[in-house]
Order: structure tokens, then C-alpha cells, then sequence
């Protein structure tokens, strides 16, 4: 509460305080290694949980920055045998998302989508710029340490379904 | 770390159960995750308004009277009734019957879907906890019932989960991220979906404010105050969420600025 508290909304009532906006307030710094286009697995993202499993995720990286991963054994090579997994279809308003998952072992390589909608002109704008973009999302999600995202809308949220029915086919 | 995940497409969209439990502990039953997924095909049979014969369908076409349906929706629409006399009208599941009211796919007569949604979450959890479970989240289309922490490892100090709530307009980001114990999250706005939440009111889209976020006990009333407060708009709508008791909310508006009731910040770490 010590931001700027403008106006007329919290001096009135003193109710709400409003504070300035800032269009990278996740967790700027800590996911530049997680932009898309970096292929490379160096991502450093903590896996996802498999179920009933354990997992090597190191807790004492929550939060802070990707760790170099230094205590976790090497894992078997068919762990870290890459493969692509295809989620399920899903609708939305403007049409139809499908996304294709690259996996090494349990880390996301690689997100592509297989069907995106196109079938109105507003679909073709966020056809255009969603997949890289939500690709970005979902690896950043990742990098920072979240364990659940919340909030929803049709396109991205299409997108999060067939990732995480992809992951599930995974059993990631 | 033992994790009991489960992923069902369910009301059109998708829920996850995340159910944790530390290595020493037993193994959690998944016939309560079971019931729960049961639980939320059951709540899509009795209030789904993409289906003809649906109890709230018959409801709104005048074929069922409410004292007549099952005992989950009376007491939906008993709670429904509860929260727009509470919202003065913003939030009114009875908007579709609007004479002037344009019919769409989805918008039926009778449409509780925005209190439903987070209200079948609740009681799901509920499940969940009589089994036992006491680390676990339920995300139903980003509207999410969380209990307990993310990993309860021994002397690792976790206080909740991390919950990113999405950005309205650059999607590759957050707009905040909330460490939550037992909580529930509910989102409202409208994102890149166009002006989807009516102010049912003056039957025209509401405006101000893109998003709101609320956090607090209840997933069915945190659903219904975060649509409700979309519907008021910034400066009547945060004001009126900061008098609710117990709930906490975060606005963004359409200039980009956040509004923050003035408990929010206790759940906030960026």
C-alpha cells in the first residue's frame, strides 16, 4: 500500500488504492532464459509432476532464479529421449486450437501449434501472434515458479487445454 | 513428493486436480479424486446451458418450477438471488429472459454458469478433503480452489501455492503473483475475448475495467463478486468489492493502472 495512491478513489473512500501499472511485473529478469526460440534445454524449468511419482524438482529453487540443477543424479537416457506428444483439440469462439509438445525427458522444448483458428478476421489477428506469444507464456509460467495459473480467456485458455492434455498423454 | 494429478474436460473447458503429499505420508486414495471428477459431470447434467434437457434449461423454458428441481439447484439459485440483491443487479443470472435481449449460443433464459462454475469447484474440494487431502489445488478454467502448500517438504519453508494470474493484454506475461493457502481465486474480465461481460443492467457491455481478480473463502461468491465488480466498473466496483467481507480483489482497468483493495497485498509477492 505505500504505492502512488492517486486520486479521486482512494481519497474518498481510502477503499481502494490504485497503483501504477507495470506491463512486466511477473518476474522481470528471471525469464530471459525462457523466451522461445531458445531450444536449446536450457530452459531450466522445473518439470512437471508426473502422477504418483516422485520428482526431482529441487525446492530450494522456488522462487528464485533457475537453478543449475547440481545435486539432482543424471537421469537415465531414456529419460532425456526426446519426443513430441499431440494434445486434444479445442474449441473456442473462433475456431479450433490443437498444439504439438517436444519433450526432453520432462522439460518443454518446444510448443507448435497443429490448428489455430482462421475463420474471422479477428481469429486471424490472434492467430497471428498467439502461438508465439502464448509459447512464451507457458515457458515463462515455468521459469517463474507458478504453480497454477488462473485467469482465463478463449483462445489462450484453448491453448492451455490441448498443452496440458498433450502433457497429460505425456504423463508428465 | 507424491503427486495425484488429474486433468477432465468438463463445462467446456478444463479442470485440473493437483493433490500433494509428502513421501512419508500414505498414498492418497484416487477414488476421491474419482468422485469429485463424478461430482462435476453430475453439476454439467443439471445446469450445462449448451443442453436442451438440462434442469436449469427446463427451468428457464417454464417446463420445471425451481421448488420442483434438485436440491444443488435450488440452492444455486437461491445463492444467485443472494448475490444480486447484493450487487444491486450487477450480477443477475436472469438476464437472458430480457425481452430485448439478444439470444446467442450458450445465453439461455436462466444462466447461473458464472456462479456455477466456482460453486461445483468449492464442493468438489470438499470431497477432496474428506478423503484426506489437505495439500491440493482444483483449476477449473482458471477460476482455482486451493488448500495447504505446493510441496510439503520437510524443512523447506513453503507457505502456499504460487498462482500467476494471466495478463489481460500481453499474454506471455503475469499481471500478479499470489502465494495462497486456502483459498479461492475467482477471474472475471475480458481478455482478448471481446466485450463479453454485459452489464445486465442496462443490457450493454460493461467498461472500465479489463480484469478482476478476487480472492477469498468462497469460489462461488469470489466467481460472483469479481463479475459483479467488472459489471460496476472501477470506481464503483472496487469500492463496493473492498466492503465485502472477507474478499480481496485486484482490478485492472482499461488505461492499464491496477486497483487493489486495500487487503490485497497481504496475498501479493509481485
Amino acid at each position: 500500500m505505500s504505492r502512488a495512491a492517486p486520486a479521486v478513489v482512494a481519497t474518498l473512500l481510502g477503499l481502494v488504492a490504485l497503483a501504477t501499472f507495470k506491463s512486466s511485473p511477473g518476474v522481470p529478469g528471471k525469464s530471459a532464459a525462457a523466451l522461445p526460440g531458445k531450444r536449446s534445454g536450457a530452459t531450466a524449468a522445473a518439470p512437471h509432476r508426473s502422477t504418483t511419482t516422485t520428482t526431482a524438482a529441487p525446492p530450494a529453487t522456488r522462487g528464485s532464479t533457475p537453478a543449475t540443477n547440481p545435486g539432482a543424479s543424471p537421469p537415465a537416457t531414456s529419460a532425456n529421449a526426446t519426443r513430441t506428444v499431440d494434445g486434444g483439440p479445442f474449441d473456442n469462439q473462433y475456431g479450433t486450437v490443437q498444439v504439438r509438445v517436444t519433450l526432453r525427458g520432462h522439460q518443454i522444448t518446444d510448443v507448435t501449434p497443429l490448428q489455430m483458428p482462421v475463420d474471422r478476421q479477428r481469429s486471424a489477428e490472434i492467430s497471428q501472434q498467439a502461438a508465439p506469444l502464448l509459447l512464451q507464456e507457458v515457458l515463462q509460467a515455468q521459469s517463474a515458479q507458478i504453480d497454477i495459473v488462473g485467469g482465463a480467456s478463449y483462445t489462450s485458455q484453448s491453448y492451455a487445454q490441448s498443452l496440458q492434455s498433450a502433457l497429460d498423454r505425456a504423463g508428465n | 513428493m507424491q503427486s495425484v494429478r488429474r486433468v477432465v474436460e468438463q463445462w467446456g473447458t478444463v479442470i485440473s486436480i493437483d493433490v500433494r503429499r509428502a513421501d512419508d505420508e500414505p498414498p492418497f486414495d484416487e477414488r476421491a479424486v474419482d468422485a469429485c471428477v463424478a461430482w462435476f459431470a453430475r453439476v454439467d447434467d443439471l445446469f450445462s446451458t449448451w443442453r436442451p434437457d438440462t434442469e436449469i434449461m427446463r427451468i428457464g423454458r417454464g417446463e420445471l418450477a425451481v421448488e420442483d428441481a434438485s436440491p444443488e439447484v435450488r440452492t444455486v439459485l437461491a445463492l444467485c438471488e443472494q448475490m444480486r440483491l447484493e450487487s444491486d443487479g450487477a450480477f443477475d443470472v436472469t438476464f437472458g429472459a430480457r425481452a430485448d435481449v439478444t439470444m446467442r449460443p450458450g445465453l439461455a433464459p436462466l444462466d447461473p454458469s458464472g456462479l456455477v462454475k466456482g460453486w461445483a469447484v468449492a464442493r468438489g474440494g470438499d470431497l477432496l478433503c474428506a478423503a484426506g487431502a489437505t495439500n491440493f489445488f482444483v483449476n477449473a478454467g482458471g477460476d482455482v480452489l486451493t488448500r495447504g502448500h505446493a510441496d510439503a517438504v520437510a524443512g523447506i519453508d513453503v507457505t502456499g501455492w504460487r498462482l500467476g494470474i494471466q495478463h489481460p493484454w500481453v499474454r506471455d506475461r503475469v499481471a500478479a503473483v499470489l502465494v495462497v493457502s486456502d483459498a479461492a481465486i475467482a477471474t472475471s474480465g475480458r481478455y482478448e475475448r471481446g466485450d463479453h461481460v454485459v452489464d445486465p443492467r442496462s443490457g450493454r457491455p460493461a467498461i472500465g475495467l479489463a480484469s478482476v481478480t478476487v480472492v477469498g473463502p468462497d469460489l462461488a461468491v469470489a466467481d460472483a463478486y469479481a463479475t459483479a465488480t467488472v459489471v460496476l466498473g472501477a470506481s464503483v466496483g472496487m469500492r463496493w468489492l473492498a466492503t465485502r467481507v472477507g474478499y480481496e480483489g485486484m482490478g485492472i482497468t482499461d488505461e492499464h493502472a491496477v486497483l487493489l483493495t486495500p487487503g490485497f497485498d497481504r496475498y501479493r509477492v509481485s
